[in-house]
């Protein structure tokens, strides 16, 4: 494998991998902005669980993700009485709360940032994501997927067929903050350098697109929508310049053709329905 | 005289200044088929909202096979045994009929059925018998399809399914009737007479009058957010208070107006 790949794949398994951390909390019908600030939490923990105590890389890896999901689970009481724009909003202001802390720790290397000085092959990054997309696939598959998705489409009918929403939408929150945190930690190890200024609103900005115009309907949506959003960019390299230009052009698109994501439920079922002919969707 | 599975005991309920309910109470017996009906405007949904625990009421009871409901969330509702349809349909925009339908049964599903994948789960009790409820009710066809692109007729009669689904003792159906054709509205009354075969309690809201008169057997009537009767459907037409409410004021008034 060529550097120049090796770098693209790791890059487009993190980026998989944060996208599945915004769209499980994005199935239950809210969005979360603030997911830069949830990757530097999983970033910084692994780099400070590596260097000062020296934790084999599956343990901090697993610490990253816990950290990420217990913090996403405290302040989602919070924040989970905000809905629409002022969830988003409240969302935001958290990740630049993250992003205020870090800089002004000297502990966290502040403005300068930290060096990691374990590292992690692109295999490991790619194995992860695997993971990870099977696991919410699998989640998205069940009953308590069933719940998810009805408490994103209409949250007081949800409530009256018996479904916690409050249980669902926190431990979404909190899953979804795991993940980001699970994502930051393969960022640290794989690139062995991190700094506040990486973990900016534009990657919060950037994540929350790859799931809004992959599909927040069906697990296909992050995986597409983050492929897509990486991928793209570095096809378009021939194109020199004018790359961001065309990639601006085709995000447009996309949201005239396909507002409600490339994926949808329906554009799933017609797929299905051609390939398996008789075979009823759940 | 049978027992009463729901007890509403002067149930009030305002929205601002505005009395919605006032000193609502009746009792919808075991087994039995009750209409609630009354004018636009007359407090039926929000007295189902009440029932249903969506508003808490502002004085007064509902008991539920002689449990007082008050302080139980919605949530906890259906699983006492207790289930409803909505008057504009509220099904799940993204989910298919099947799971909508799936989605009924929420309430009773054991937590290791909810870790299981649903579409390796056919041999489950569950999906099965959503399956088969849906094919008495004619509609196995669109199971694949999201429901948002259904037609009207057939959405309604899957939110009646659905509400079914949780196993409920009373079934409370908000207009169920509305906007079906008259094939459809007796496919409809031969379902629900199934239903009450079967030992569930309707208690149904409908403007639908032969609908109504050919499924119930008792009647409340509600008008300006006040009980104005409750009894046999079959001594309805000759209630004074029903006729001033329906047409308006009595004749005696009508005359000397004129």
């Amino acid at each position: 494998m060529s550097g120049y790949l090796a770098g693209v794949l790791a890059i487009l398994g993190i980026n998989i991998i944060f996208a599945y951390s915004i769209y499980i909390t994005a199935a239950t019908g809210q969005l979360n902005l603030g997911g830069a600030g949830f990757q530097a939490i999983g970033a910084y923990a692994c780099a400070i669980l590596s260097n000062e105590i020296g934790l084999p890389i599956s343990l901090t890896l697993m610490f990253s993700a816990i950290l990420g999901g217990a913090i996403s689970f405290l302040i989602a009481f919070p924040v989970l009485r905000t809905k629409g724009v002022y969830m988003v909003l409240a969302t935001f202001a958290i990740a630049e709360i993250v992003a205020g802390i870090i800089l002004n720790s000297s502990y966290l290397g502040g403005p300068t940032g930290m060096i990691i000085n374990t590292y992690i092959e692109t295999e490991v990054v790619l194995i992860v994501a695997i993971i990870v997309i099977l696991l919410s696939f699998y989640m998205m598959s069940t009953r308590i997927g069933l719940a998810m998705r009805a408490v994103h489409d209409d949250e007081a009918v949800a409530d009256l067929m018996g479904v916690n929403k409050r249980a669902i939408q926190v431990g979404a929150f909190a899953l979804g903050g795991a993940i980001a945190g699970l994502s930051g930690g393969l960022y640290a190890l794989y690139f062995g350098f991190i700094e506040a200024q990486y973990f900016n609103a534009n990657i919060s900005i950037f994540v929350l697109l790859y799931v809004l115009i992959g599909g927040t309907q069906t697990a296909w949506g992050p995986l597409l929508g983050a492929s897509f959003f990486t991928l793209i960019p570095e096809a378009l390299r021939i194109g020199d310049d004018w790359r961001f230009f065309i990639f601006g052009v085709i995000i447009v698109a996309m949201m005239i053709l396909r507002p409600e994501g490339i994926v949808t439920r329906d554009a799933l079922d017609r797929v299905s329905t051609r390939l398996f002919p008789g075979k009823s969707n759940v | 005289m049978s027992r009463s599975i729901l007890k509403l005991s002067n149930v009030s309920k305002s929205f601002g200044g505005v009395k919605v309910l006032e000193n609502v109470s009746f009792d919808v017996e075991q087994g039995s088929r009750h209409a609630l009906i009354g004018p636009n405007g007359a407090g039926k949904t929000t007295l189902f909202n009440v029932i249903s625990g969506i508003h808490e009421p502002d004085k007064g009871s509902v008991f539920f096979e002689e449990k007082d409901l008050n302080g139980v969330p919605s949530r906890k509702r259906i699983k006492e045994g207790l289930s409803r349809s909505f008057q504009n349909i509220r099904l799940m925009p993204h989910l298919s009929v099947l799971e909508n339908v799936m989605l009924g049964q929420h309430s009773r599903v054991p937590f290791i059925d909810m870790i299981k994948p649903l579409s390796l789960a056919s041999k489950s009790a569950g999906k099965d018998e959503a399956i088969e409820t849906l094919n008495s009710f004619g509609i196995d066809l669109h199971r694949g399809q999201t429901v948002s692109s259904l037609p009207y007729g057939i959405r309604k009669k899957i939110e009646v399914v659905r509400a079914l689904m949780a196993g409920p003792r009373l079934l409370m159906l908000d207009e169920p009737a509305a906007g079906l054709n008259t094939v459809e509205t007796n496919t409809l009354r031969d379902f629900l007479n199934e239903v009450s075969s079967r030992g569930i309690t309707l208690l149904l809201v409908d403007h639908d009058m032969p609908f109504v008169n050919s499924l119930c057997t008792q009647v409340s009537v509600m008008n300006f957010g006040q009980l104005i009767y409750d009894g046999p459907i079959s001594e309805l037409r000759n209630d004074k208070k029903v006729l001033e409410a329906y047409l308006g004021m009595d004749e005696d008034t009508e005359l000397s107006n004129a």
